[in-house]
């Protein structure tokens, strides 16, 4: 399953507690709304049944009212307020106006007990009604009673159309309410997830080798983080810069055993004996290959497996004027003539000390065969600069052309590299996406066209 | 030529020494930091062999040291480390050239040879001084042509001067140049050094400059 960002996760479950908050919030007042009218209502009618208990005129003979309800809707059919007077006795009856020819009718077991009882019933209209019934006795002046059945009525449409746009007003204003709570809710995890955007814009910023570690300027919280991946960046640059120290010293050690061993080797050769001389020129050949396999192997331990998101400033121009510096001193180098046309605002995309070695071990296999000159230019091919390397030497076949890279393969069976120079450069070359072209030069000898990618301003 | 050799490796050591004496050289050998540095800083040299893999004091540090107090000498340095970018520092610490171990002892003696040459202001493997032509790489001197039998000491001071030529090189800097430390400095060596070679390569060959010392010079 594809993890989800942090954000959306942030987000879905406040979301999630709002929307359930307001859902629980609006039942809840909805209800609170309804409970509160609907008792109103009922205080309201109980005072109208109290009333219209008071106004009863009952006599042996007849059954009235000493005045009428003072509410108007009990005069008007149908007006919503109703009120039924019967003796249970005479089967006498009265009732309100607003009842026009209708009657309710109620069963005994609300009334029995002779209290207050509230319940539903439908009104003359059909309507749901909340009804307040009682069965009171009354002791007339002749010492007789009249046990009279009183109900009053509410029609509850009123009630149920204020509900109704009470739910619809609240629904309303609880989706804004939601609506703003959300926004507070992104505006508030954006601001508490800032620091983390800014750790990845720094990491990015490590990665691209702007900087090399996170900065100091972040929030206490996320500070033990930032000391934590601080630190483990530390670890991991001594680790490497120590492993190399040590693969470094190893071969120096071991280097400067097989010298000795070469050493004796010669000396060995100097008793002019053919057996030893034999002997010796096996030692020699033999710390040759081992001083080789571990030349190539110390090398290859220092080239930069670098993340491809790094980006690497090496001025062309500076690097190749170090080279040709240093061949200079050289008893080949000395009497080359070198011809540089370089743009000195190029810089490529290759740790320097790579890019170092990759030139130097082609410029100076050059300066091994130029008879006495070497050409070193440079094009431009789209976000890529190519290197040239021309010299003016013997040149050499289509056959050793196309051998040339391959670990161990040399470019002349006479000379004294190993070839492993050239397999370095190749894998420096592979590393860094680029690419290499041999081919025959016009000036005569080997040209090198080294397609490298430039930094980008 | 004297040369001063800074290497803790006896075994390697020996094998330089002895192949840079049989080239021609005087060689002091000095076997750590310290004293290598001490004595390339105090005494003169023409040409300086240092190994940078040294116990008590490095050979880049000892290099920077060097160059800091204005000691020239030209340095060829030694290593088992290959690196260019390595190579590159070596030589921007002031390095005039760099080998990497294992070498072979003969491409030593001719690094050395090139150092000192160009050290001299000869951009050429030939001097030539009137008739007479020294081929470095070949330890050979010749007259209008024809090869002269030289012995290794008269050799040396022929090479020596004909490196310096046009300048006038007093008696002790030639013995500085030409015998190891222990050598009696009072006895008149160099005079009857310079009078074989007078009768090999020509009376006029070597003048003497009164008071001063020794020349080879094409201006006669």
């Amino acid at each position: 399953m594809k993890p989800t960002t942090l954000r959306l996760r942030l987000f879905a479950a406040s979301f999630a507690s709002i929307f359930l908050a307001l859902l629980i919030a609006g039942f809840s007042i909805a209800s609170l709304f309804s409970n509160h009218v609907e008792t109103n209502l009922t205080k309201d009618l109980t005072s109208q049944f109290d009333r219209l208990i008071s106004l009863i005129d009952a006599t042996p003979s007849s059954l009235a009212l000493h005045a009428p309800l003072a509410d108007p809707a009990f005069a008007k059919p149908y007006g919503g307020l109703y009120w039924q007077i019967t003796d249970i006795k005479t089967n006498e009856r009265i009732r309100s106006r607003s009842m026009w020819d209708a009657e309710f009718t109620i069963s005994d077991d609300k009334l029995l007990d002779g209290k207050l009882n509230e319940t539903r019933l439908l009104d003359p209209e059909g309507t749901p009604a909340i009804t307040l019934v009682q069965r009171l006795v009354f002791e007339l002046n002749n010492g007789s009673i009249r046990t009279l059945d009183i109900i009053m009525a509410e029609d509850l449409l009123v009630f149920y159309q204020a509900n109704a746009k009470f739910r619809s007003d609240l629904a309303l204003s609880l989706f804004f309410l939601a609506l703003i709570l959300s926004l507070a809710a992104w505006v508030q995890i954006a601001l508490g997830l800032a620091p983390l955007a800014k750790i990845k814009q720094e990491v990015n910023a490590i990665r691209s080798g702007s900087t090399k570690r996170l900065s100091k300027s972040h929030p206490p919280e996320v500070m033990p983080l930032i000391s934590e991946v601080n630190e483990l960046l530390d670890n991991q640059e001594k680790s490497i810069s120590y492993a190399r120290t040590r693969a470094s010293n190893l071969a120096h050690g071991l280097k400067t055993s097989l010298t000795i061993l070469g050493v004796q080797a010669n000396d060995i050769r100097k008793n002019n004996n053919n057996k030893t001389s034999k002997t010796a020129n096996i030692i020699e050949k033999t710390t040759n290959d081992m001083s080789a396999i571990i030349d190539h192997q110390l090398r290859l331990s220092r080239l930069n497996t670098r993340s491809r998101k790094n980006t690497f400033t090496s001025s062309l121009l500076k690097n190749i004027t170090s080279i040709t510096k240093a061949l200079k001193l050289t008893p080949n180098g000395e009497k080359i003539k070198w011809h540089l046309d370089i743009d000195d605002s190029l810089f490529i995309n290759i740790d320097e000390p790579d890019l170092l070695e990759l030139l130097g071990i082609i410029i100076e296999n050059a300066s091994i065969w130029a008879k006495d000159a070497i050409f070193i230019s440079n094009e431009i091919e789209g976000n890529s600069a190519v290197i040239i390397i021309e010299d003016n030497g013997l040149g050499l076949t289509q056959q050793q052309i196309s051998a040339i890279g391959k670990r161990g393969i040399k470019l002349d069976s006479k000379g004294s590299g190993t070839g492993i120079g050239l397999s370095i450069a190749s894998e420096i070359v592979e590393m860094n996406s680029g690419e290499f072209q041999f081919s025959k030069s016009k000036r005569g000898g080997l040209k090198v066209e080294i397609k490298l990618p430039m930094t980008k301003n | 030529m004297r040369i001063l050799l800074v290497e803790d490796d006896l075994i390697i050591a020996k094998n330089i020494i002895s192949a840079l004496e049989i080239a021609g050289f005087i060689v002091e050998h000095e076997q750590d930091g310290e004293e290598g540095w001490f004595t390339g800083e105090n005494e003169k040299f023409d040409a300086i062999i240092l190994d940078l893999g040294l116990p008590v004091l490095d050979g880049l540090t000892i290099l920077k040291r060097w160059r800091k107090a204005n000691c020239n000498t030209p340095v060829l340095i030694l290593t088992a480390r290959g690196n260019w970018d390595e190579r590159v520092e070596g030589i921007d610490a002031g390095a005039d050239d760099y080998l990497t171990k294992p070498y072979r002892v003969e491409e030593l003696v001719a690094r050395i040879r090139a150092l000192i040459r160009r050290s001299t202001g000869h951009a050429n493997p030939v001097i030539e001084v009137g008739e007479i032509i020294l081929d470095t790489r070949l330890m050979r001197i010749s007259k209008a042509g024809q090869p002269i039998n030289l012995t290794p000491q008269e050799y040396k001071l022929t090479s020596f001067l004909m490196h310096h030529k046009d300048r006038v090189i007093d008696q002790m800097e030639l013995t500085e140049h030409l015998y190891t430390q222990d050598f009696e400095r009072d006895s008149n060596s160099i005079e009857v050094l310079v009078g074989r070679v007078r009768r090999k390569l020509g009376t006029n060959s070597i003048q003497t400059k009164r008071g001063f010392g020794y020349i080879m010079s094409s201006e006669k």
